[in-house]
């Protein structure tokens, strides 16, 4: 395993900027989540790791080697596609060794790769089958198989859960995590999902048209976002924001306070306002105020404690709990 | 109202049938009859009285149909999987990989499809007669696949256009060759459009009469189509044997076609010409 | 169609592997491309280009300019038969537009209506026909017309109409007329099999609507179904135009090279072939065989031009 390092990276297509001046560094071992929204360039980002597209400017390191003109297959990469990628004209088990077969592996050897990949993953028994014959949950441990089998310095998943639905994710979820203990595996991992980012990442890298907001661990970017949109990006349902004269008086442009730090009470607090409406979550209730002047105002609380819509109310944010962001977005 | 309408529906399209397959049950027919048969009821199936295979018998004499077959045969299958393989390798390259002069080269490939081949008998000839290539099966092979490479690129193109990039990434990033990867992953996937390309492609060579009249017109070169052709030049009042050569001409590919017709419906309904 | 293939290539944007591998780029397009140029592209600019030339009295080669297409077009000897296979090629290619797309029409119209049962077996046998040779086709229904035979003769007779019967395919007046319904009769399961296709794409969505809206299901076909086939209708015509005016196979089997009776089934196909390998007394003349190829040439390519403006224009426009 190697540490991967990433130097002013640009990305230009057809006259637009997909990225832009992309620095960042990936330790041995670590897991790294990029998120972001559609189209903000994480996906490319992976892509240009892998080789898959070429750097418009900047290097990229492998070990302290710079891999920008090696061929994919050189770069001790393997990548797990959103859509698996699997041939659909083999069987699990040749979609999982047609790369060592290209290598020019010896039999045995690919023999007993496939075979513990395949432990590790439990689809002993579904080895023959060919791809249609398999479930989604199945078709995506074959792709990570596959990326196994090839002993890789470093893993690339591109949305790999985006296909799945929602408990099959939860579980794929827990099953990447359990991986990336057990191989001891450089992850760098890309979602739309900040949940996922959230619960996979040793840290994470929040990107935003073309650049990177924000590095840190998920407590780390939850507790003290740098900024507006990571603020925004971070965390459901998302941090209230409220702007103009109250900010103002603050010293702020925006300020922001996330629903849990914001405490409900009947007789006073900093805003008064009506409920609009109570999502019950079962352990938690999301309860939406709206707050004259202020704005929809969304509070946490405990899902016992019982408020019904059209019900006047007062919201106070805990204490050291209030962000405040300047006007170009940066935090103070 | 709906039921009048129905059984109208059925009636114009059982009545264009038969106009559509008459003209062939009958040659067919006749052709398993005698001359006084064929001429008394032409209409009737042959009976007892009737049978015969004289005709079948006077093409084995007179003519060397199982040679034009033969040769009919080569041709077509040479043609054939050389179009499917190379017109596969051309149209992967255009749409896999990002080059200078690729939208011309497209366009260049496209001409082939509307401007018949045929306008430039004149220059093949006479290179065909520079090669030494007059009277040999090759000739007809080479303009064969000239003729069919772009319609069958143009189709391939539509199949490969629906393979997910994905594919060959994942194969680049296990380390397969851009060969390989052809090979190996996407000549299989486009294996149904293969099937219909050679549909496409095998009709209009297993039927042409102008180049084998004109390139290979040799006893021994022949085609099936130009040879049947010959044979009822040369026996024109002996209607048992002409319509035994026709016979032998249409089951062939008669059969071919119902064996493939869901998949020719299919490639012609599938959009390729959109 | 050529600005669909490559216009493909361009909406998709692949990025590719990297810088693209000049090898297997060069191995990948080689063997097509060399096939196609050697054997396609090369004779077509060859033949144009021996179009302008002429052998002079000393047996040599030299460039004649259009002095060819002016003998075509203007010297008697050749002239005549040029306009006479032009204005044929013409009428054939009328007949075919005029009879053969209307009975496609119908026909897919009819196999494309809901629920209609055996319509796999009506599709078959409809375009049986076409997968044969032509060759094979024109000697089937000269055998049928003949007076010899009788066949057509008696069924006519059968339905009281005996006396109408003529040995149509013989007489100048009638042979062109009757060769161009065979053709037809062979190939109409063509267009019929495309604009069937297209109908069966148009969404049920829109035909409910108008349903929905009061128009009945002849209106809908005339005002709603037809329109939205129009271009499979313009595909069918420029097919149908290309291969008509490099027609050949048909007139020769049935009538040989002279086109007979005299001349009345000459098209441009059998004029080429006459004219490059010369017939009876006349010596065949290359130069002059690719001045007749040239001009087909220029027909078809003002075909495909008038069929690239008028649809694939349209088609771009309500499709951006």
């Amino acid at each position: 395993m190697v540490d991967v390092r990433l130097e002013g990276l640009s990305k230009r297509h057809g006259g637009s900027e997909i990225l832009r001046d992309i620095s960042l560094e990936i330790g041995d071992g670590e897991f790294v989540v990029l998120v972001g929204p559609s189209g903000c360039g994480k996906s490319t980002l992976l892509r240009l790791i892998a080789g898959l597209d070429q750097v418009s400017a900047g290097d990229i390191f492998m070990a302290g080697r710079r891999i920008n003109d090696l061929p994919p297959a050189k770069r001790g990469i393997a990548m797990v596609f959103q859509s698996y990628a699997l041939y659909p004209h083999m069987s699990a088990r040749r979609n999982m060794a047609f790369g060592l077969r290209a290598a020019k592996l010896d039999r045995a050897q690919i023999e007993r790769r496939v075979d513990e990949a395949a432990r590790i993953l439990q689809l002993e028994d579904l080895l023959e089958r060919r791809p249609a014959a398999l479930s989604g949950g199945q078709r995506q441990r074959v792709a990570i198989g596959r990326a196994i089998v090839r002993e890789p310095d470093l893993f690339l998943f591109d949305e790999p859960l985006s296909n799945l639905d929602a408990g099959l994710r939860v579980d794929t979820r827990l099953e990447i995590a359990r991986l990336h203990r057990l191989l001891k595996a450089t992850i760098l991992y890309v979602t739309h999902d900040q949940a996922e980012a959230m619960t996979l990442a040793d840290r994470i890298v929040v990107m935003n048209d073309g650049r990177i907001e924000q590095t840190g661990t998920p407590t780390e970017l939850y507790a003290g976002p740098e900024n507006l949109f990571v603020a925004g990006f971070i965390g459901s349902p998302k941090m209230n924001f409220i702007a103009g004269a109250q900010a103002a008086r603050l010293d702020a442009a925006t300020l922001g306070v996330r629903p849990e730090h914001l405490k409900i009470s009947l007789s006073k607090g900093s805003w008064s306002g009506t409920v609009q409406m109570v999502e019950h979550l079962g352990s938690d209730s999301f309860v939406h105020v709206e707050c004259p002047g202020t704005g929809l105002l969304v509070a946490r609380e405990r899902g016992d404690r019982e408020l019904a819509a059209g019900q006047s109310v007062h919201l106070a944010p805990e204490s050291g709990r209030l962000l405040r962001f300047d006007d170009s977005g940066k935090r103070i | 109202m709906r039921r009048a309408g129905g059984i109208a529906v059925h009636a114009a399209l059982a009545g264009y049938c038969v106009l559509a397959l008459a003209p062939i049950v009958l040659v067919i027919l006749n052709s398993f009859k005698t001359r006084r048969g064929l001429f008394g009821d032409p209409l009737g199936l042959p009976d007892e009285q009737t049978f015969s295979i004289a005709g079948y018998l006077k093409v084995m004499q007179g003519s060397d149909m199982g040679l034009y077959f033969a040769n009919s045969l080569i041709v077509t299958g040479v043609s054939l999987v050389a179009v499917a393989l190379f017109g596969a390798m051309a149209a992967w390259a255009l749409s896999a990989y990002r080059f200078r002069g690729r939208a011309a080269l497209g366009l260049f490939l496209a001409i082939g499809i509307m401007v018949p081949i045929r306008l430039g008998t004149i220059a093949i000839v006479q290179m065909m007669a520079g090669l030494s290539l007059v009277n040999t099966l090759g000739a007809l092979v080479l303009v064969y696949i000239a003729q069919a490479l772009p319609l069958a690129i143009f189709i391939l193109s539509e199949f490969i256009a629906q393979i997910p990039r994905d594919l060959p990434d994942a194969a680049r990033c296990d380390g397969v060759g851009e060969t390989r990867i052809f090979f190996a992953v996407i000549l299989p996937l486009i294996r149904p459009a293969l099937a219909i390309v050679a549909i496409f492609v095998m009709v209009p060579i297993w039927n042409d009469l102008w180049f084998p009249l004109i390139l290979a017109p040799g006893e021994e070169t022949r085609t099936l189509t130009l040879g049947v052709q010959q044979f009822i030049g040369q026996y024109v009042t002996d209607w048992s044997a002409v319509l035994a050569a026709l016979t032998l001409a249409i089951v062939p590919v008669a059969a071919l076609y119902l064996a493939l017709s869901r998949q020719l419906v299919r490639g012609l309904t599938a959009g390729a010409l959109k | 169609m050529s600005i669909a293939l490559t216009g493909h290539a361009v909406e998709r944007g692949r990025e590719g592997p990297g810088r693209p591998p000049r090898r297997v780029l060069a191995l990948f397009l080689l063997p097509a491309v060399a096939v196609y140029s050697v054997f396609s592209i090369y004779p077509l600019l060859a033949t144009i280009a021996l179009s302008t030339r002429k052998t002079n009295a000393a047996g040599l080669s030299e460039f004649a300019g259009l002095a060819n297409f002016i003998r075509l077009f203007f010297d008697p000897n050749w002239s005549d038969a040029f306009w006479n296979a032009l204005a044929n090629n013409t009428l054939f290619f009328v007949i075919h537009m005029a009879v053969q797309n209307p009975i496609a029409i119908a026909l897919a119209a009819l196999l494309s209506l809901p629920g209609l049962r055996a319509r796999a077996f009506y599709r078959t046998a409809i375009f049986l026909p076409a997968t044969l040779s032509v060759v094979i086709v024109g000697f089937v229904w000269q055998l049928i017309l003949s007076p010899l035979w009788g066949v057509s003769e008696g069924l006519m007779s059968a339905v009281g109409l005996g006396g109408w019967f003529a040995p149509w395919l013989g007489r100048e007046g009638s042979a062109l007329v009757v060769l161009s319904l065979m053709s037809v009769w062979q190939f109409v399961g063509i267009p019929m099999l495309l604009i069937h296709a297209a109908l069966i794409n148009i969404p049920d969505d829109l035909t409910d609507a108008a349903l929905v809206d009061g128009a009945g299901h002849w209106r809908i076909f005339w005002t709603i179904k037809l329109p939205l086939v129009a271009p499979t209708i313009g595909l069918v015509s420029i097919l149908t135009f290309v291969g008509n005016f490099n027609a050949f196979d048909l007139i020769y089997a049935v009538k040989g090279a002279l086109a007979g009776p005299n001349f009345s089934t000459d098209i441009l196909g059998t004029f080429f072939y006459r004219t490059f390998f010369g017939h009876q007394l006349q010596a065949g003349d290359p130069a002059m065989g690719a001045a007749v190829a040239t001009v087909m040439f220029v027909i078809i390519l003002a075909g495909v031009a008038v069929y690239l403006l008028a649809f694939q224009r349209r088609l771009k426009g309500s499709n951006p």
